[in-house]
């Protein structure tokens, strides 16, 4: 292969724009509309090799790659922050093979392509959410065999997820399932929203962005559609309710966005930040302050100007 | 008549010399068109534009002619209506832009390509699909007169926030019924797309309409 002189796509030789082949997007993009057509339903592809490893978020990259432009701007998050490797490697990849501008702004982005969070941000009509999903099958762990699972689907028999559920509450109380909590969409399928904590999932709903699904590994695509009805599964006596904490993030104050923990030292100190980092820095910005944005621990050595989009290359 | 150089008659329109150009870029021309396309059938009844340097063949349209080379190659078996199909040059440019195989009953097809609501079959001759493999079922293409004007229908369903007006011309008397009886199949079901010259809109089997 040629050295590589520059990011630009277009000076990138050996590959077509974003990655894959024009017959490879074309069977993907096919199973998009279908899957778009039967919201909630998992449309088996033809998941190809990709330059990273299944698991690393190859279904995800599979759909940006179909739908994307060379008008897009992308965004990559990875547990809500722009910053860790597999966000950071995956914006890189399309800065490269598409030469699209990135941007770590939600509000900036036509795509967004996320690993296990919905941006606290509320999305718009003309943007795209791409989630990343390692295991698409919302009954995989009660019903390991396919066969069984597709029937399942197919005549909506989903009392075993009930039972599960009924069975959480039996042992501990309550529904203790705090990740990939299963939703039914438009009251047909029961899907798995990928492994987002449950605090989002009311964000699916009535949504006004596309939300499309690819699963690399497990070769399937599924979506949700603008303005769908996505509920989470629960029971009269059980309502389902989405996690809360003591206290408010510890840099910017906010009182209703999903909180990470982090230690601090072997003493047990610990703080509570967004962990939609873009959110966070983006209320900083406004002058929201929480009771420890004054600690030089986490001051910016030098606060900079609000990111642009940046341009590839 | 007599010709110096003989050719069979079914080729007369299609020879390879008179075969439509196909995109310029396929590669971002194929990919707009499909973002359109996405948008489309994520948004129920909202009207999309195409703009394209592809050429349209025979009596097809060129929103027709740009969704085909945007979804079609060697894995599609497509469907032509009598419209489409008595002008060689519509199969011609399929199968030599797209590679698609032309199939000649419409339940064998992915996509069914109408050029006429005249010619439109009854919905039930199309492939709903499976319970297992809902997917497996036929998109059909319908050029309509006019997207706007006919009989007045009201959307609900998964990509409308509150109703949506759609009232494309000329659609058979029959066509709301059975798209209630395609609607009321769901998850099994066809899903439309109307076309008009460079206009389109989408119809998925999601979609509840009230006519």
């Amino acid at each position: 292969m040629t050295a590589r002189k520059s990011k630009r796509a277009g000076d990138e030789t050996g590959y077509n724009f974003a990655y894959l082949d024009e017959q490879t997007k074309r069977m993907i993009r096919r199973g998009i509309l279908k899957a778009v057509a039967v919201p909630g339903y998992q449309v088996p592809f033809g998941s190809r090799e990709m330059p990273l490893p299944y698991g690393w978020g190859t279904g995800g990259i599979q759909v940006t790659a179909s739908i994307i432009g060379r008008d897009d701007v992308l965004k990559v998050i990875d547990q809500g922050s722009d910053d860790t490797t597999n966000a950071v490697s995956i914006r890189a990849f399309f800065a490269r093979t598409a030469g699209v501008n990135t941007t770590e702004e939600t509000a900036k982005a036509s795509i967004v392509q996320t690993r296990h969070r919905i941006p606290e941000r509320k999305l718009r009509a003309d943007q795209i959410l791409v989630y990343q999903v390692p295991i698409p099958e919302p009954l995989r762990f009660l019903e390991p065999r396919e066969t069984e699972c597709r029937k399942i689907h197919a005549w909506s028999e989903y009392g075993v997820m009930h039972v599960k559920l009924y069975e959480d509450i039996a042992r501990f109380g309550r529904i203790t399932t705090a990740y990939a909590y299963p939703v039914r969409v438009d009251d047909r399928y029961i899907m798995d929203p990928s492994p987002i904590p449950k605090f989002d999932n009311p964000k699916m709903d009535d949504c006004p962005a596309l939300q499309l699904f690819g699963a690399g590994r497990e070769k399937r695509l599924y979506a949700i559609p603008p303005y769908t009805k996505v509920t989470s599964l629960d029971f009269e006596d059980h309502p389902f309710d989405i996690e809360t904490w003591d206290e408010p993030c510890a840099l910017c104050g906010a009182d209703d966005s999903f909180l990470d923990e982090i230690i601090l030292d072997d003493k047990g100190s610990r703080m509570f930040v967004c962990s939609d980092s873009d959110f966070c820095s983006a209320r900083r910005a406004e002058g929201h302050t929480g009771p420890m944005a004054d600690d030089p621990r986490f001051a910016d050595p030098e606060p900079s100007p609000r990111e642009e989009v940046s341009h590839a290359g | 008549m007599t010709t110096t150089q003989p050719k069979p008659a079914n080729v007369a329109s299609g020879a390879t010399t008179g075969i439509a150009p196909g995109f310029s870029d396929p590669v971002h021309e194929s990919q707009a068109v499909f973002r359109q396309i996405l948008e489309a059938m994520s948004r129920p009844g909202m009207i999309m534009g195409i703009e394209t340097t592809a050429e349209a063949p025979g009596t097809m349209a060129e929103g027709m002619a740009a969704l085909s080379l945007t979804l079609l190659d060697g894995d599609t078996r497509v469907w032509l209506d009598a419209a489409l199909a008595e002008h060689a040059a519509v199969a011609d440019y399929l199968r030599f832009h797209c590679g698609c195989p032309i199939v000649q009953s419409p339940f064998d097809a992915d996509f069914a390509l109408i050029g006429s609501v005249d010619t439109l079959p009854r919905l039930e001759r199309f492939s709903p699909g499976t319970a297992q493999y809902p997917e497996r079922s036929a998109t059909v293409v319908i050029e309509v007169p006019k997207l706007t004007g006919g009989p007045a229908t009201v959307l609900t369903g998964p990509g409308i926030e509150t109703t949506r007006d759609f009232d494309p011309v000329g659609l058979p008397d029959w066509f709301w019924s059975a798209w209630a009886v395609n609607r009321g199949s769901f998850p099994l079901g066809i899903d439309a797309v109307f076309t008009c010259d460079a206009e389109f809109c989408a119809l998925p089997r999601s979609t509840r309409v009230e006519a």
